[in-house]
């Protein structure tokens, strides 16, 4: 039937768009107050599911293998704030997006290294290993939809933080006036490597979540890199909500897109046509939302003032 | 008398202009010292080495005979150096009592755990924050966003941000530019309450255009010209001389 069909894309479309919620709320954040293009922020998220991966191996807890993760990734994103990108940001983006393009090849090259060139295979945790009815005779796996529902409690979490807590109400202001948060007295660079790490821990958390649907790969970062780009830019640069609604957005636009206008195209064009157009229209399609976004707002959906 | 803050021989240079040039500044504990000077006098660079933001070539800054060269601005605005900025230095999207929250946060000298602390429902940091804006005679427009205030109101509401740590230091960077007559005068009085507080207010280096406002307020009045300084002394005597007559004051102020 295919309002159940629509009501399953959009749930897996909802799921990318935790996962690419996680990823862009630490590179907003990264981009809004430190002004620093990362493009190492995908291989964050591959340290993630390696290190959720291996701590599985461990420990054989699901639960304990993502804590891990997501606390050894931070610490790895404040050692590489600390040695790598802190001489970066007062240099121009040019120079950021080269030396972190040489952290996504180290970071690649270290993976292999360690854990080989083959991918790895993380089981579906056994109490989520199962489907859940979403509509009588729809059944949706538990395991996504537990993603879904992490996904939106970090989002609340990340939300009180920045608005409620003493540490968002310096990570805005960082945002807007570096100068006078410094001249205030605090101290930037602590605050600087406590974001950076923020950022790394929920990459993390997205990858170690990723790595039972996914595979556990040198390279895995990348992808999803390149749509955490189009998310940021469409949701408005240094902006936690416009990332939570450029995400949801650009998860929705791509699964939709993919599974319903090869067959919409369909209706429209001969069956040939269709099938050759139709995948290549609807992986072209999160840019053209990007396009049309930016036509409209061109700072995107939420921008963040600064100044 | 220890001078509360002292600038030795600070010099800096910018590629073939010398901006410093070798000057000494020395500002008692309570005085108003304001820094004059034509445009490109140097001013503004050694409002910056003194705060940390502008690294000095050569020379040396004592805060209270101890040496603060090598620190950054952080470190010295907790040893006790708060200033205000040239161009208003406030969060424009959060709102006057936001922003001086944030100036009271970072005068707690939080550490990160603290940092995790609720804000917005603390009373105690709500009330320190509505009393710096008391301070200054803004309390009406706790709640108005920053960006939306009034020029003069922002002004008002960075030197309450400034003042939240009961600073030993102020340095001011021409607090009445872009206010109108009214603000400005207003500007003049807030500062002479701010000199006179009780227990003694902070030192303050004033850099200011207006010379109504310097000669309101200034014990002592330094006078720089291409990074020197060409004099430095009481208002009338700096008012008189003819060595600052030639080179800034002119004839609008025979």
């Amino acid at each position: 039937m295919d309002t159940i069909l629509i009501l399953t894309q959009a749930l897996n479309g909802l799921q990318l768009g935790v996962m690419l919620f996680l990823m862009a709320a630490g590179l907003t954040l990264v981009f809004g107050i430190m002004n620093l293009i990362n493009l190492a922020h995908g291989a964050l998220y591959m340290a993630g599911a390696y290190l959720a991966a291996a701590a599985y191996g461990w420990t054989g807890s699901f639960l304990a293998a993502v804590a891990l993760a997501v606390a050894g990734t931070a610490a790895l994103g404040a050692a590489i704030e600390l040695a790598a990108l802190r001489g970066l940001y007062r240099r121009d983006h040019l120079d950021q997006v080269l030396a972190t393009f040489g952290l996504i090849l180290f970071l690649n090259e270290a993976a292999r290294l360690v854990w080989g060139p083959a991918a790895l295979f993380v089981p579906v945790p056994a109490a989520l290993a199962h489907t859940v009815a979403i509509l009588p005779g729809v059944p949706y796996p538990a395991y996504r939809l537990a993603i879904i529902a992490v996904g939106v409690a970090v989002a609340g979490g990340l939300y009180l933080l920045i608005a409620r807590t003493r540490l968002g109400m310096l990570i805005r202001a960082g945002a807007s006036n570096r100068t006078m948060v410094a001249a205030l007295g605090v101290d930037v660079g602590l605050l600087y490597t406590a974001v950076f790490a923020l950022g790394a821990g929920l990459a993390a958390l997205a990858g170690a979540m990723a790595a039972p649907i996914l595979s556990v790969e040198p390279g895995m970062g990348e992808p999803i890199l390149i749509l955490t780009l189009v998310v940021i830019v469409v949701g408005g640069i240094g902006s936690i909500r416009g990332a939570f609604a450029g995400a949801l957005l650009i998860g929705c636009v791509d699964t939709i897109g993919r599974a319903f206008l090869p067959s919409m195209l369909r209706a429209v064009l001969a069956p040939s046509a269709s099938a050759a157009v139709g995948p290549a229209l609807a992986s072209m399609l999160i840019y053209l939302t990007m396009a049309v976004v930016l036509a409209l707002r061109p700072r995107g959906l939420f921008a963040a003032r600064t100044g | 008398m220890t001078p509360r803050l002292r600038a030795r021989g600070v010099s800096r240079r910018f590629g073939a202009l010398v901006a410093v040039d070798g000057v000494e500044l020395d500002v008692m504990s309570g005085e108003v010292h304001a820094v004059i000077g034509p445009n490109g006098a140097g001013k503004s660079t050694l409002l910056g080495i003194l705060a940390g933001e502008v690294r000095p070539d050569a020379g040396e800054i004592f805060l209270d005979g101890q040496r603060v060269t090598g620190l950054d601005t952080a470190r010295r605005a907790r040893l006790g150096m708060a200033r205000s900025f040239q161009v208003t230095a406030i969060v424009q999207d959060l709102t006057a009592l936001q922003n001086a929250m944030l100036a009271v946060i970072a005068a707690e000298r939080g550490r990160i755990p603290g940092l995790g602390r609720p804000a917005m429902a603390d009373p105690t940091l709500l009330a320190a924050a509505r009393e710096a804006l008391r301070a200054v005679g803004i309390e009406g427009a706790a709640d108005v966003a920053a960006g939306s205030l009034a020029h003069g109101a922002q002004r008002q509401l960075e030197l309450a941000m400034a003042l939240v740590g009961r600073p030993r230091v102020l340095l001011l960077d021409e607090p009445t530019a872009g206010t109108g007559p009214d603000e400005g005068r207003a500007m003049i009085e807030l500062l002479r309450r701010v000199k006179t507080t009780p227990g003694g207010g902070p030192s303050m280096v004033l850099v200011e255009h207006d010379l109504d406002a310097v000669f309101a307020l200034a014990d002592r009045i330094t006078v720089m010209a291409q990074g020197r300084v060409i004099a430095c002394g009481p208002p009338e005597a700096v008012r008189t001389d003819p060595l600052v007559r030639a080179a800034y004051l002119g004839d609008a102020h025979r």
